[in-house]
């Protein structure tokens, strides 16, 4: 039995008497697609950020494919092949996409110490990098500063930035989170047309898109996992819905 | 030596004091809108020359000089504010830094212009000169006076803070900005009186300095550097943490003109920069 | 297949485009040789203003674009001073090797200062670096055995450059030295900034948080940047003292570290020729009015300062490209 791509045990956190992560225990398998959901509050960003590192836990351990790394470092965990995305975009405002994921292949290559040579000298990493924003329908705005990039884009080269750094592990936060309704479409394809072999894990609000994708459910509620499964069990859980107490919930 | 000490930890504390009235301004604005604003220190130097313009031309005695140096300090920073300072903050530290820094080049060559490049110097009150004698060391009045000032600027200070609705608006704006806001408490208008009370107190401290190192056109830079040292120890925002840095600056500061006036500034920026690597936010500071 | 391929070749042809030599850029190299035509009264000018530009290109590695704010750069301008100088006073007045000497010094001091600078920001980070150039000029007041205290360094002499060119009151040799010297970093630099480093420095700069998550040793990059910089500075302190026979306090001081960020500022960081243009200006500005009143440099300066922090943010060469952004968008 292979070892989950992505675990946790026992994560514990607390911010004066504020409990963000109580006995979190998750298990991630290799190629799954599993949905993070519960109300605002509940501890799921801070969870994730627990996980990539960001937040120390006050005492459990956070393990990928089976190895330990809760000691590691955020930049440590992300070269093991940990990605994630923000809620909040987290772009390089004043880059270019082309130069925002030549910059993260770079980055994994190794490269990013060479100062000798000029940027267009390394094709194989700008070709690279062309190929994940192509991949994310990105190409046509690869020249345009992302600042000036419409919400919706930008949303995909969080994902395009996360992905160039080939990870094993992929941690969305709400994706699809202030892109416009007409835009949203291009975003779930993208991430439907992700690869078999990543492991994702994502945090969503929308039951649309949490029923579309998620082959399991994890409901979170007060800093704890209050209860997982399938989504036709969820849907039918009455607790969930105690949880959301009439939240709009796709049955 | 006991006397020796005495006297140092005496003059130090005092000193200290006036670098707190300086600072504490400084670190409450820095803490509550994280304005870097350099040009605390020409607020102060504001209050100091308007002291000796009401003092040595006008006669004003020196008790009701205060109070008008507090206000008129008070005054220009609430006018820079409005008109000046709103626009940046949003904008990057160093943008705020290099903006204030003009602002003091201006002032001390205004000052220059005004009042010339000489030392300014006062006459106090008498019964505010001379000194207790204990054994060997004397204590000076002026510094008592400074001291007992300050204790009770502190202590009305954090009184506002912890007691009054005006305080709680502020502590709130500063925890929770959007929170209060939709609260209904005027922001701008709490962080606009934080502000110019926070000048006031330069301005106070200016025309305090004086009588116990001086004053010339070069005050609000010779200063800032002080003032900086002991809001950066003391941590932004921590009233609390300026009056222990002040007092830490003051004491160090007598203590090695002292006892090892060779090696100048040396110790109290090794000691600033120790502190600060090992606790970035401040000895008080938040995080 | 051969879509993907050529659609690769389009962003490398474009980010080629980003990274070549633009004719404004070789117009302003050939025209900082005309001051040998133009103006051969003022060549050690000319020089001083070289030596400004290289430190506040140094500074533009820190701040421009590794974007930490440092308050104590003068620190390794004055270390390299006094490196060239202290080489010079006591018979190595070989002025090349005195350059390299003062370069791998200040190098491995920022090397090892890195360590602590990297790991800092704002307030906390200005403070530090102040702090520890205010500690080394206190200790190089205090060394007056060694450094000559408030009266500066006697008994620099220099040999003449390749053995055949002397320093002279002229400053022709002054001139070409510097400004060879300063040529020769900026391609450097230019080089750097260009390449994969150089953009790690920019997301650095831009968003740390985004570079930790991609898996970047942030700390690692900026020290480089930092010790780089560093190198830097004291190439261009050691021309300081090296051209002028003679090196002082004055080039450790805050006032020297404000001045250098003045000018940086003034041409805009994160630009390349910002610190050279605003070195330039600043140097210029303040010669002609170096018979007045000192006040009323602080005066006009404090004024420019408000008014370029307040209408033209970036810098000089910030609101051209804003010119240029405007006319373009225009164009379309």
């Amino acid at each position: 039995m292979t070892e989950p791509a992505l675990s946790t045990r026992n994560l514990n956190k607390k911010f004066g008497s504020l409990t963000v992560a109580r006995d979190i225990c998750l298990s991630l398998p290799r190629g799954a697609r599993h949905a993070l959901i519960g109300p605002n509050g509940a501890g799921k960003t801070s969870l994730v950020n627990l996980v990539t590192g960001v937040l120390t836990p006050d005492s459990g351990d956070v393990l990928l494919e089976g190895e330990i790394v809760t000691t590691s470092s955020a930049a440590q965990r992300a070269r093991r092949g940990l990605a994630r995305t923000f809620q909040i975009n987290s772009l390089f405002a004043k880059l270019t996409p082309i130069e925002a994921v030549t910059l993260a292949v770079c980055e994994r290559r190794g490269l990013s110490g060479k100062w000798w040579r000029s940027l267009p000298d390394f094709g194989e990493a700008v070709e690279e990098a062309g190929e994940i924003l192509t991949s994310l329908h990105l190409r046509a705005c690869a020249t345009r500063l992302t600042c000036e990039l419409p919400y919706g884009e930008q949303r995909l080269l969080e994902i395009a930035l996360a992905l160039a750094t080939k990870p094993a592990v992929l941690l969305l936060d709400e994706p699809g989170a202030g892109v416009p309704k007409d835009e949203t479409a291009q975003v779930f394809t993208a991430i439907e047309a992700l690869s078999e072999d990543l492991s994702i894990l994502f945090i969503e609000h929308d039951m649309n898109v949490v029923f579309r994708f998620a082959s399991k459910i994890v409901v979170m509620a007060a800093g704890a996992i209050v209860v997982e499964g399938s989504p036709p069990e969820i849907a039918r859980d009455a607790l969930v819905r105690e949880i959301y107490l009439g939240k709009a919930r796709h049955g | 030596m006991t006397g020796a000490v005495a006297g140092v930890l005496y003059d130090g504390f005092a000193y200290g004091m006036l670098l707190f009235l300086l600072s504490v301004g400084l670190s409450v604005t820095l803490g509550t809108m994280n304005f870097v604003n350099l040009a605390h220190g020409s607020f102060a130097m504001v209050g100091g020359y308007v002291a000796v313009t009401l003092m040595n031309r006008l006669n004003w005695p020196f008790l009701a000089a205060l109070p008008a140096a507090f206000v008129s300090a008070a005054l220009i920073s609430m006018v820079l504010e409005r008109v000046l300072f709103r626009r940046f903050y949003r904008a990057s530290d160093l943008d705020q830094c290099l903006l204030t820094i003009g602002i003091v080049f201006v002032s001390i060559a205004s000052a220059a212009y005004l009042f010339g490049t000489q030392q300014e110097a006062v006459r106090i009150p008498d019964w505010l000169a001379g000194s207790y004698v204990v054994g060997a060391q004397t204590f000076g009045i002026y510094r008592l006076f400074l001291i007992v000032v300050a204790l009770a600027l502190a202590a009305l200070l954090v009184g506002a803070l912890e007691f009054t609705r005006f305080g709680a608006k502020v502590r709130a704006a500063v925890d929770n900005q959007r929170m209060a806001r939709g609260l209904g408490v005027d922001v701008d208008r709490a962080f606009a009186l934080t502000f110019a009370l926070g000048g006031g107190l330069a301005g106070l401290g200016g025309a305090l300095a004086i009588e116990l190192v001086g004053l010339d056109h070069n005050f609000a830079f010779t200063y800032l550097i002080y003032v900086l040292i002991v809001v950066s120890v003391g941590g932004l925002g921590s009233i609390g943490g300026s009056f222990v840095a002040a007092a830490l600056l003051g004491v160090s500061t007598v203590a090695g003109e002292y006892w090892a006036p060779q090696t100048g500034s040396f110790l109290i920026y090794f000691i600033m920069v120790a502190i600060l690597a090992a606790r970035p936010s401040g000895l008080f500071g938040k995080r | 297949m051969a879509g993907a391929a050529v659609g690769a070749q389009d962003l490398q042809a474009w980010l080629a485009t980003r990274t070549r030599w633009r004719a404004v850029e070789i117009a302003f190299w050939l025209a900082c040789l005309t001051p040998y035509v133009l103006a051969p009264d003022y060549l050690q000018l000319a020089s001083q203003i070289a030596i400004a530009a290289l430190f506040a290109l140094s500074l533009d590695l820190v701040l421009g674009y590794a974007g930490l704010i440092s308050l104590g750069h003068a620190a390794f301008f004055g270390l390299g001073a006094y490196t060239a100088g202290l080489l010079a006073a006591n018979g190595w007045g070989e002025p090349l090797s005195g350059l390299a000497a003062a370069a791998v010094f200040t190098g491995a001091c920022g090397f090892l200062v890195s360590f602590v600078v990297v790991r800092f920001r704002g307030l906390a980070l200005i403070m530090i670096t102040l702090g520890l150039a205010q500690m080394l000029e206190s200790a190089a007041n205090s060394a007056n055995w060694l450094t000559g205290g408030a009266d500066g360094l006697q008994g620099v002499a220099m040999q003449p450059l390749f053995g055949a060119f002397s320093f002279d009151l002229w400053g022709r040799t002054a001139y070409a030295y510097s400004l060879a010297v300063l040529f020769l970093v900026f391609l450097l630099v230019r080089r750097i900034t260009n390449s994969p480093f150089g953009l790690s420095l920019r997301g650095i700069r831009e968003n740390e948080s985004r570079m930790t998550a991609l898996g970047a040793s942030n700390r690692a990059h900026l020290r480089k940047a930092f010790t780089l910089a560093a190198a830097i500075a004291g190439m261009a302190g050691a021309l300081l003292t090296q051209t002028t026979q003679t090196a002082s306090l004055q080039t450790l001081g805050f006032q020297k570290s404000a001045d250098v960020l003045v000018m940086l500022v003034l041409g805009g960081a994160g630009r390349l020729y910002g610190g050279l243009l605003g070195a330039l200006v600043y140097m210029i500005a303040r010669d002609q009015f170096s018979d007045v009143d000192p006040q009323y440099w602080y005066f006009w300066i404090g004024l420019l300062l408000i008014a370029v922090m307040t209408f033209l943010p970036g810098g000089i060469l910030g609101g051209l490209s804003r010119l240029l952004e405007r006319r373009r968008s225009r164009a379309k």
